[in-house]
């Protein structure tokens, strides 16, 4: 039932988007807004769907909030092994993913894809030592990319993204539980001829919601209340099985 | 079932911590450790950041320990005068130890420093443990029991002190050097200490089996509560959600296991708890030689 009226929802909402083509070359839209992380987040999908006017074309980015890494090269010193070298990322994106009809090199000539940094080997991911040597900032890139498509937080193939005629299309976003929370930007690029026809930013909040929401702002905001609060639930949860297992 | 934990900002399967906390509440409730030694290294195992594993296993460790105390206090093994002396102790060492993990944070290498500190300690006091209760079970079999402890150089130092319920007369020093000691191991390794505190307990100061229990707990909630509210203020690092959910499990186990250890003769008990130690041990000790299958490692913190 639900399902059905998310069905036709859906289809009002690519009508309407497909109307509005006619003034723009490309138009999309998400099946939610914002994505909510509550207590039984685990996790969720979100269909984009969109509509462009003639042939062409579609690639889409997805990238979440930047964020700063560490990376750790570990080697055997005396028997154990100890990190020896470690290398920081700057600005990373956090989340990425890119969908698309075909293959994106048969899209998109190779500089252009660099220069939008679109594919997980063109992700602007750069050290904070600019005297890191190349061969060794390769490697330590390379293991960060492979950790964080291991933690499913950036796709290392291109997902489908489906035609449904010459101007309907769609493809699923998958985000895992560990998702960071903050703005995400996805980007819809329309090619025709290898050329960029126009292209569309759309913004999407995952956010805390609820009880989520109310204690991570507790702990950052009035962390010292909040320490002495989880000392004192912990103290009366210890006392009330105590007092609980003296009856039985 | 799936749980989404808001400061370790990750999805885990309620059982799963529910099942961790009840095993481990248990042996707490048995030998009178926290059980950090064992939980800690569980949770990161799971993919729990560090900071948000040490600080709120910290969190869970107290009530578990409140649990576990007040059986034992009715049936009268906690020494308390003993018990707050070594708390003093232990509220500078673990105020001076969250201070020194920061610091070791920063150099990079405070996952080496925990990982050794966890195999020479538990090395070191498990092997003591089992030597000491296989001596302890052949000598009950076959010769009188021995002196309760001998006279040495600590009896030397000053600021003596009567003991009632441990039946000692002893320096006040001696057990707040302890406390001082264990509270930074504490702080360092995400522990309440009762692993290193209660072999110092019956082998440095002296103290009877049937107390020391008891008491170990007793300083352990005040120890951990301390290293609780710094973790919370400087790193903002205890989940709330998750640490319920452990002591959910853990004041359960730690109930039964009280009862259950309370049926088992003293030297039994300190050479099963040897047996867990060097475990974990050599877990470690074989995680820490053992070629790792990617040589890079990452920051599982998940800040931003």
């Amino acid at each position: 039932m639900t399902y059905r009226c998310l069905k036709i929802g859906l289809c009002v909402l690519v009508m309407m988007a497909a109307a509005s083509a006619h003034a723009k070359d490309l138009v999309i839209d998400l099946s939610a807004p914002i994505v909510k992380i509550t207590t039984g987040f685990s996790g969720t999908e979100l269909l984009l769907f969109g509509a462009k006017r003639g042939a062409g074309d579609v690639i889409v980015v997805v990238r979440g909030p930047l964020e700063d890494k560490t990376v750790h090269l570990k080697e055997r010193k005396l028997g154990i092994w100890v990190n020896t070298e470690n290398l920081t990322f700057e600005g990373l994106p956090s989340y990425y993913w890119v969908a698309s009809n075909r293959p994106i090199f048969d899209i998109l000539p190779a500089d252009t894809l660099t220069r939008l940094q679109i594919g997980l080997d063109d992700i602007n991911i750069v050290p904070n030592r600019p005297d890191a040597n190349s061969a060794e900032a390769i490697a330590f890139r390379a293991a960060l990319v492979r950790e964080k498509v291991r933690q499913k937080l950036y796709s290392e193939e291109t997902s489908p993204l489906l035609f449904r005629n010459d101007m309907l299309f769609r493809t699923r976003i998958n985000f895992p539980a560990n998702v960071s929370v903050g703005e995400f930007a996805i980007e819809t690029y329309l090619v025709r001829d290898q050329k960029i026809i126009t292209s569309e930013t759309t913004l999407l909040n995952v956010r805390k919601f609820g009880v989520e929401a109310e204690v991570y702002n507790f702990a950052h905001d009035q962390s010292l209340l909040y320490g002495i609060f989880a000392v004192i639930i912990a103290c009366v949860a210890g006392w009330a099985a105590n007092a609980a297992f003296k009856r039985s | 079932m799936q749980i989404y934990l808001p400061i370790a900002e990750l999805s885990v399967n309620i059982f799963l911590i529910l099942g961790m906390g009840g095993g481990v509440g248990f042996l707490s409730g048995v030998f009178g450790v926290g059980g950090g030694f064992l939980m800690t290294p569980l949770l990161i195992f799971i993919g729990i950041p560090p900071v948000v594993a040490v600080a709120t296993e910290a969190n869970q460790i107290v009530a578990s320990s409140v649990s576990g105390v007040l059986a034992h206090w009715r049936r009268g093994n906690v020494d308390f005068k003993m018990g707050t002396l070594l708390l003093t102790g232990g509220v500078i060492g673990s105020s001076f130890g969250v201070w020194l993990f920061t610091f070791l944070k920063d150099l990079g290498q405070i996952d080496l420093v925990i990982k050794l500190s966890y195999v020479v300690f538990l090395g070191i006091i498990g092997f003591l443990m089992l030597f000491e209760s296989i001596n302890a079970m052949r000598a009950s079999k076959s010769k009188r029991r021995k002196r309760i402890h001998t006279h040495n150089w600590m009896h030397g130092l000053p600021l003596k002190m009567r003991f009632r319920k441990s039946r000692l007369y002893i320096s006040a020093i001696l057990p707040i050097l302890i406390g001082i000691f264990v509270g930074i191991l504490s702080a360092i390794m995400g522990v309440g200490g009762g692993f290193v505190m209660v072999p110092a307990m019956i082998y440095l100061l002296g103290m009877p089996t049937a107390v020391v229990v008891g008491t170990s707990l007793f300083q352990i909630i005040f120890v951990t509560a301390n290293v609780t509210i710094l973790q919370a203020v400087s790193n903002q690092s205890v989940d709330i959600v998750l640490a319920l959910l452990l002591l959910i499990g853990g004041v359960i186990g730690a109930q039964i296991g009280a009862k259950f250890g309370g049926r088992i003769q003293g030297e039994q008990l300190r050479g099963m708890l040897a047996l867990i130690v060097i475990a974990v041990c050599l877990k470690l000790t074989f995680d820490l030689v053992v070629t790792p299958s990617d040589p890079f490692a990452f920051d599982l913190s998940g800040r931003h």
